[in-house]
């Protein structure tokens, strides 16, 4: 066991080691590279989010397929089973329809790729091949086997006929949803679209289960932008369905249930792929010639499952040019958050140029500032004056590092840019305003360093005040570094540490959890979810 | 008092200054803060030699214990804390005789011994001086001891370079054997009006980083000089700032990746040995040189006045040589000072993470 496991910094620095929902325990800082250039780990609560939000993008969150009812289609037993749910009168309401369900995907286990042992001694053992296939999540639906009533819609004369049928004089009732033709057969339009979603209608349901996947995962990567996700791949995956009920367990033994349930899971297996884990993007949404222009080695990334308090945690672990990294030392840093991310400095100084340059304030600040000078031409005694300056801060970065940091701050990240500062008024400390400049009026040009405490809050009745420019520039310079992913996800406070002595930082936050509230309605039942920070 | 012939005569051509032009300082204040810096120094010494014996046990060992990493860790935030009580001391101090315009007293009194005998090595003031008892004596007085001499003695082995005049000004070449000599200019302080915006905005910049200095952390401070003509007080405030910083940048190497069990000869131990000898120096350096110095005390005499200063001027050469041998992270050099306050906007620490949440 590493010596070090057990380390916490003697005083920590607010926003080290902060665990915002104080479950877990960070581990030491030297543990985290394992010789990569960057890591970003995912808890299990994040994957299912994001394979839930990917799902619903895509209208495959709910997935069904549907047959007219009719009675010698089923067995005897499930006739009766449904005679129990529904009075004959309501079944022999027209439209009635078997169908079968498939909701609520979960992720219950993700599994990555055997890792090869990382012999001792080996500093750099072989990493995995960029596909790095093996993976596996085990993904489980809610499977309901329902009656189904479709809604009625009513149409105009204009609209023109689609699958249902339309009355003489162009107005009429049709069902909505696919049509029957035949028996057992759902038509639909035959191309990979995708799903439309839950049908609307009225539902009762007979039976449920569980439809299970193991699905292969991959790790999907474009080079050449810098971004790399694991992708679930349900091509050819077929479930393996469970009920309880054994009267219904028989009927999905049936021709009838397997072309339905078949049916339903078609818009899955022709979509293919679903993405399991947000995009991991460093440098976000720069363009094609800025990510060229950071001139960083090809990107490689890896995936790695490993385990922690709370469960199962993904790794994408990522490397440019030739890599020195071991999957088999990766360890969770999630130290109880959903989200956790590792950059070392030789990324987050190619990005943070980029993102400076893409981001820069090309004009001018301008600001009155004291300045210690003689009273009169003609006195040694010096008084505070004011000079109006305006300070044009440089297109580029030619720094950007962590330094240690000898208070109780974190180790500031540092960038150097330039300023270019003309002096445009002056005013002596009699209030003289100073009209004769000359050669105080020359613009000078040189460096400026700015220190940025990326995870500490400002003392008690401390204010900064940042020009609007600049605070635009650095919301388009740290967000990427503290929201390293596409997605678009509510997270609750940023908390995280520098690391002057490794070169790197890490960044953690979680998801604002929604609770989802059940509101009864007149009719069935609406969820609402109500998001709480 | 017995100096050797090469130093006398350096000694003897200097003017001693009147006491009217000097401006008052605390004296007593002076004495506690010297004192706090031979203390520190003192206690950081010892740090280095416990650091050293730590490493050496450690490589020794199969395997250590938490509570010895633990350990090292609390004597690394106590050396940072004396390095930057250090740092502060010789602020306080370096900004009193400044205002008192004894800095560039100083100047003027080593530019005129320059004058009259020619370039001077820096080994050969060093030996001439650690040689001279009643130099010793006076080392002793204030604190160092025998041992801690020896160190510094030890430390100053490794320090080569010249004082000299360049366009009239007093030139210093050091190096300490890695890399090319490197120079710099000394200038006086700014007076009169400024003639351009450098100048307008150098001024009074001493006194705002000491302030921040004490207020906040050196991180929020960038080295602010000009090797093409720095102030004496622009050295010790650099040196003090980077000093703090390897001190930091050391315990938190310790606390995020352990002690290593590698012999100290890393060029970030020898910047924090030289920097620590030129602060002993110019400190106990100044202790003589305010005693001495002003016409019509007690205790006036002119030479050893001068070597007091010379001393002054040895540590901060010292103090330089250190901060430009710094590795990695190299230090921000800007001409112009205007950091704290051109765009006020801009500077000052806290917590981005609101931007996202």
């Amino acid at each position: 066991m590493n010596s070090f496991s057990l380390f916490q910094r003697l005083s920590p620095a607010p926003g080290q080691f902060v665990n915002v929902d104080g479950n877990g325990v960070a581990p030491p800082p030297s543990s985290v590279p394992a010789g990569f250039d960057a890591i970003a780990e995912f808890s299990t609560y994040l994957l299912q989010h994001t394979l839930s939000y990917n799902l619903q993008q895509s209208g495959l969150d709910s997935l069904s397929a549907q047959v007219p009812y009719q009675a010698d289609l089923v067995s005897a037993q499930v006739q009766a089973a449904i005679a129990t749910h529904v009075r004959p009168v309501i079944q022999a309401r027209s439209g009635m329809c078997l169908e079968v369900e498939l909701s609520n995907a979960t992720l219950t286990n993700i599994e990555g790729p055997p890792v090869p042992p990382t012999s001792a001694g080996a500093a750099t053992a072989r990493w995995r091949p960029v596909s790095n296939p093996g993976g596996r999540a085990t993904i489980q639906w809610t499977l309901s086997i329902n009656l189904f009533w479709p809604q009625m819609k009513t149409v105009g004369p204009a609209e023109p006929a689609t699958n249902g049928t339309t009355s003489p004089t162009g107005a009429g009732i049709r069902p909505s949803g696919a049509v029957v033709a035949g028996l057992g057969t759902v038509m639909t339009d035959g191309s990979p679209t995708p799903g439309p979603g839950l049908p609307q209608g009225e539902r009762v349901t007979l039976a449920q289960g569980t439809a299970q996947m193991s699905v292969p995962t991959q790790v999907m990567m474009v080079g050449n932008a810098f971004t790399c996700w694991l992708t679930a791949m349900f091509e050819n995956v077929q479930p393996s369905y469970a009920i309880a009920d054994p009267v219904f367990a028989d009927f999905l033994k049936t021709q009838v249930a397997q072309n339905l349930a078949q049916q339903a899971i078609s818009p899955l297996l022709n979509w293919q792929s679903v993405r399991v884990s947000p995009v991991v993007a460093p440098a976000r949404t720069l363009p094609g010639t800025a990510l060229v222009n950071m001139q960083l080695p090809a990107m490689q990334a890896s995936q790695v499952v490993v385990e922690d308090q709370a469960g199962s945690v993904l790794a994408l672990c990522i490397s440019f040019g030739q890599s020195g990294g071991a999957l088999g030392l990766v360890r969770s840093f999630l130290a109880g958050h959903h989200f956790a991310y590792y950059a070392s400095e030789k990324l987050f100084k190619p990005v943070l140029f980029a993102l400076w340059n893409a981001n820069a304030v090309r004009v001018p600040i301008v600001h009155d500032v004291p300045v210690e000078m003689p009273v009169d031409q003609d006195s040694n005694e010096t008084g505070q004056g004011v000079a109006r300056v305006s300070v044009t801060l440089g297109d580029n970065l030619s720094d950007a590092s962590i330094e240690a940091s000898d208070s109780n701050f974190g180790d500031p990240l540092t960038i150097v840019t330039t300023q270019t500062v003309q002096l445009l008024r002056l005013w002596d400390p009699n209030g003289n305003e100073i009209t004769d400049l000359g050669d105080l009026a020359k613009p000078a040009e040189g460096p400026i360093p700015i220190r940025l405490q990326m995870f500490d809050e400002l003392p008690n009745g401390a204010q900064q005040n940042l020009d609007p420019m600049v605070l635009h520039l650095f919301e388009g310079l740290l967000r990427p570094v503290y929201m390293p992913i596409m997605e678009p996800f509510s997270v609750t406070r940023v908390a995280g540490y520098t690391s002057s002595a490794l070169r790197a930082l890490v960044v953690t936050w979680s998801l604002k959890r929604q609770i989802v509230v059940p509101v009864p309605t007149a009719v069935g039942t609406e969820i609402s979810a109500v998001a709480v920070g | 008092m017995s100096i050797t012939k090469d130093v006398s005569e350096f000694l003897t051509t200097t003017n001693a200054s009147s006491a009217s032009s000097v401006a008052p300082v605390n004296r007593e204040m002076l004495r506690r803060e010297q004192v706090l810096v031979v203390e520190r120094t003192t206690r950081l010494y010892e740090y280095h030699r416990y650091l050293a014996d730590a490493r050496a046990w450690k490589a020794g060992q199969k395997g250590v214990t938490i509570g010895f990493e633990r350990e090292v860790q609390t004597q690394a935030a106590a050396a940072l804390t004396n390095a930057h009580e250090l740092a502060t001391a010789s602020l306080h101090i370096t900004g009193q005789v400044k205002q008192a315009g004894e800095l560039d007293r100083t100047l003027e009194n080593i530019i005129d011994g320059i004058k009259a005998t020619g370039p001077v090595r820096i080994e050969d003031l060093w030996k001439q001086t650690a040689s001279d008892p009643r130099i010793r004596q006076h080392f002793r007085e204030q604190g160092v001891s025998d041992d801690l001499f020896k160190n510094l003695d030890g430390t100053m082995q490794k320090v080569s370079g010249s004082l000299f005049l360049k366009e009239g000004k007093l030139a210093a070449e050091v190096t300490t054997g890695r890399g090319a000599p490197r120079s710099v200019l000394f200038v006086r302080s700014d007076n009169g009006p400024p003639r351009t915006m450098q100048a307008l905005f150098a001024r009074g910049r001493f006194e705002r980083m000491a302030q921040t200095f004490d207020a906040w952390s050196v991180a929020g401070l960038p080295a602010v000089m000009n090797t093409n003509g720095v102030e004496l007080a622009d050295v010790i405030a650099n040196g003090s700032i980077q000093g703090v910083q390897l001190a930091a940048r050391h315990k938190r190497k310790l606390e995020d990746t352990g002690l290593t069990t590698y012999a100290g000869h890393d060029p970030g131990t020898i910047a924090s040995a030289l920097i620590l000898a030129g602060f002993l120096i110019y400190g106990v350096g100044m202790a003589l040189a305010l005693s001495a110095c002003p016409a019509g005390s007690y205790e006036h005499d002119q030479s050893v006045c001068t070597a007091g200063r010379l001393m002054m001027v040895l540590g901060a050469v010292v103090i330089l040589a250190g901060t430009l041998f710094i590795p990695g992270a190299t230090p921000v050099w800007t001409q112009l000072g205007w950091w704290t306050l051109a765009v006020p906007s801009i500077s000052g620490a806290g917590a981005f993470g609101w931007l996202i949440t």
